[in-house]
């Protein structure tokens, strides 16, 4: 089913606290004059305040499906009274569904996928989650519930905006794009916001670009650092003193030239290298050049390691850390060596809740069967803490893209538009709990070709 | 003929007659003899038309809002209907008298069944089942179901009734009033059940595309699940003689026989269709066809004791929502454009 001939009726899922401004949100919805007619099930007792013939009431009722996965459920509610909906079609156009602030949303969104009679006749549009800007960064470390509407929301009103400081208002911001890279995030005062913004934003259309700030996806890289140095053949010597991390990862390549394209080759392979094993160096003992990714183990009182340079040339050297969080220095015959050229990139995010989203972003091209078992297996056993995936891929042997995204153990996939000489890369966002970034890179990485 | 188009036409089948009576129709109910015919539809008429020739009789504004079920009483007298309004209403057939509100459930009535008597009428309102006698008095009440229920069939021998939800099959006696009813459990969120005629089976399908089977006879009820369906198992129909269930859970109906052991390890008839789905199947009360149909608005008839063999084809406007026999072989279908089109099956 492609968008234009799609005539299914959209739903948005309306969620958040009682409070947050969702009703308020609901209720201008209804009233505005944008010649949409809206068709609402409630979850909340009898919280809209407009006489509408299709307001419908619906008591949550969560069906767990009998293939022995507690993430595999559906609101049986929903499916009974969405079917009743459609024996009204033609008198609306879109459908909200709002559901309480304690609702997981998970049974929610996979409805949309699990039943085929739903399936059939709706199409879910996005996940609107409103959120008391005030009340939620009191509350957003502890709020299991608020973490979970905040990492399924598709769009995200931080509402109540005039009563929280700029400041925090930021540091709210970034935790929430912490917990959930791919949301978008508005900022309102009354639930104030142009529908556009949240009906008809096809945000479960598998389009061929992801929503995602493009430096999410780039500047999550494994390493801190990187810096060019001319090198001449033979034994260099590597310093560092303690610092906050007692190991420090370190890859060392060869560069084909000193030109900006022969350095971004490098640091696409230094990525994969640095999802390599790590092999530990004890002080006093060698770092390796090439595709070894060498953990320096720095004591107490400092490490000193040797680097043996094979040919003379430009070469590059990428830390974990900062070089000046452990005063690192690069020696040849007792001189101090500065990099011809040196970048930083940004520290992953820390977290205060164990929600998070983690970003993968890779050139090449995926093996699929390779990766199929792995996402397969890697659903079976970490479905549970894996809320929402989206990604665009690059498939060895097929011409076009493959975009996909899931809930859960859900996982719907398209072929897209080909390639066609762009250069081939892969994105790939999980959003969910106690994610292992080092584990799904990896997992991720073995299925290259 | 409008709203039946050209399709595979066998012998066996004779459209009679199509109208457009309006909505979406939701349900309908055939009288006892099969003279009238009772449909419900989305904004809440019951129309009453004459079998013969489709002419209508009469006109109901019976709920506001969708009709859900209609339902006429064995004894030819009365029929039921409930709606989304939450009420039960019930009219005399032979002069349209209005009898009232029998049942005000502040929520959707989903299923209504009048006993094979004819002395009760079940109902059901979300978890609540309730049972009561002409007079309007409630004689078994129970709000004890896991989830709003989804299904409700009286046992043909009478005096008992099942209701499906969550995980469970319950069983009620009447009579029994105080007592709990039987629950066979499953792990599936049931969306249909049934006894077979015989009273000795419960067949049900489910949301996660299995079909449940009870064989009630040993002291301790054998419980079969059957799996492999496209989709969930949204429709199913026994033969008169309890010797086969049809079920349908995507675009084939799979007939299962209970002979033996029952259809644990048998293997079933699959009839293919070019349904994407389909959402009803009904088997004759004389046991001679089997009939289906679905999301596409095909409607399949096998004719045939054993439903072998290649079905008759008939099209319907928009998707079939409602369908069923009457005691003398028409075959009312209904869909939600509003076309309702009878057929009269000649002996095969």
């Amino acid at each position: 089913m492609d968008a234009v001939n799609d005539d299914r009726v959209p739903v948005t899922v309306l969620s958040g606290f009682l409070g947050s401004g969702k009703t308020t949100l609901l209720n201008r919805i209804l009233t505005e004059q944008h010649g949409k007619r809206i068709a609402v099930i409630e979850n909340e007792f009898g919280e809209i305040g407009i006489d509408n013939e299709l307001v419908m009431h619906s008591d949550e009722e969560i069906f767990e499906m009998n293939n022995g996965c507690i993430c595999c459920t559906v609101r049986g509610d929903l499916i009974r009274i969405l079917g009743r909906l459609m024996t009204r079609r033609d008198r609306f156009d879109h459908i909200m569904i709002e559901t309480t602030g304690l609702a997981d949303p998970g049974p929610v969104a996979q409805t949309f996928f699990m039943d085929d009679e739903i399936r059939e006749n709706l199409r879910l549009d996005a996940i609107v989650t409103v959120v008391d800007a005030k009340h939620v960064a009191q509350h957003i470390g502890a709020s299991r519930e608020c973490q979970e509407q905040i990492a399924f929301a598709d769009v995200i009103l931080l509402n109540k905006t005039d009563l929280v400081a700029a400041g925090a208002l930021d540091d709210l911001d970034e935790a929430i794009r912490g917990m959930n890279a791919v949301a978008r995030i508005h900022r309102t005062q009354h639930a104030e916001i142009d529908i556009g913004c949240v009906l008809g934003v096809r945000a479960f259309e598998l389009r061929s670009k992801l929503d995602v700030d493009p430096d999410f996806l780039k500047e999550e890289l494994p390493f801190e650092w990187a810096g060019s140095y001319e090198l001449s053949a033979g034994n260099h010597e590597l310093h560092c003193a303690p610092g906050p991390d007692p190991e420090l990862d370190v890859v060392v390549l060869e560069l084909a030239d000193a030109s900006p394209a022969a350095f971004e080759a490098a640091k696409k392979q230094g990525v994969l290298d640095f999802s390599g094993m790590p092999v530990r160096i004890e002080p006093g003992g060698a770092l390796m050049v090439g595709g070894q990714r060498n953990r320096l183990v720095i004591a107490e009182t400092g490490g000193r390691f040797a680097l043996n340079v094979p040919r003379t040339g430009r070469h590059v050297l990428f830390t974990q850390h900062l070089p000046v969080e452990l005063d690192m220095k690069l020696r040849h015959n007792g001189a101090p060596l500065a990099p011809e050229e040196a970048r930083e990139y940004a520290a992953p995010h820390e977290h205060d809740s164990s929600i998070s989203s983690v970003g993968i972003g890779t050139p090449g091209s995926l093996d699929a069967d390779r990766f199929e078992s792995w996402m397969m297996a890697l659903l079976r056993i970490k479905g549970v803490d894996i809320f929402r995936m989206k990604g665009v891929l690059s498939l060895a042997g097929k011409e076009e893209r493959f975009v996909f995204q899931g809930v859960h153990m859900l996982f719907d996939g398209v072929e897209d538009r080909p390639w066609d000489g762009e250069e081939r890369y892969n994105q790939l966002v999980f959003i969910g709990r106690n994610l292992d970034r080092d584990e799904l890179e990896q997992g991720f990485r073995a299925c290259l070709v | 003929m409008p709203g039946v188009t050209a399709g595979k036409q066998g012998e066996a089948a004779r459209p009679a007659w199509t109208l457009q009576p309006g909505e979406c129709l939701t349900d309908h109910a055939w009288s006892p003899d099969a003279r009238y015919v009772a449909v419900g539809d989305a904004v809440g008429r019951l129309t009453l038309l004459v079998a013969e020739d489709g002419r209508v009789e009469r006109v109901f504004d019976a709920h506001e809002g969708d009709v859900l079920q209609t339902a006429w009483s064995p004894d030819g007298e009365l029929i039921a209907t409930s709606g989304l309004d939450g009420a039960v209403r019930a009219w005399r057939a032979v002069n349209g008298e209005r009898l009232g509100v029998w049942a005000s459930e502040g929520e959707w009535v989903n299923r209504i069944a009048w006993s094979p008597d004819g002395r009760h009428l079940a109902l059901t309102a979300g978890k609540v089942l309730r049972v009561m006698n002409r007079r309007g008095e409630t004689v078994l009440e129970y709000a004890g179901h896991a989830s709003t229920v989804t299904a409700l069939d009286w046992h043909q021998g009478g005096g008992r009734l099942l209701t499906a939800c969550y995980r469970g099959v319950r069983l009620f006696t009447l009579g029994d009033r105080h007592r709990e009813p039987r629950v066979l459990g499953c792990m599936s969120a049931l969306v249909n059940a049934a006894w077979s005629p015989s009273g000795r089976y419960v067949c049900a399908g489910s949301q996660d595309r299995e079909v449940h089977f009870w064989d009630l006879k040993p002291t301790r009820p054998a419980h079969m699940v059957m799996r492999g369906y496209a989709s969930k198992v949204a429709a199913l129909s026994w033969s008169p003689d309890s010797r086969r269930v049809a079920t349908a859970g995507g675009e084939a109906v799979v007939v299962w026989r209970t002979e033996g052991r029952g259809p644990a390890g048998s293997r079933p008839d699959e009839h293919r269709t070019a349904e994407r789905r389909l959402t009803a199947v009904a088997w004759s009360p004389d046991g001679k066809r089997l009939a289906a149909s679905g999301t596409e608005g095909g409607v399949y008839i096998w004719p045939g004791a054993g439903a072998r063999g290649e079905p008759e084809r008939y099209q319907m406007e928009a998707p079939v929502t409602t369908m069923g026999w009457s005691a003398h072989a028409g075959l009312l279908i209904g869909d939600r454009a509003g076309y309702l089109t009878a057929m009269w099956c000649r002996d095969a």
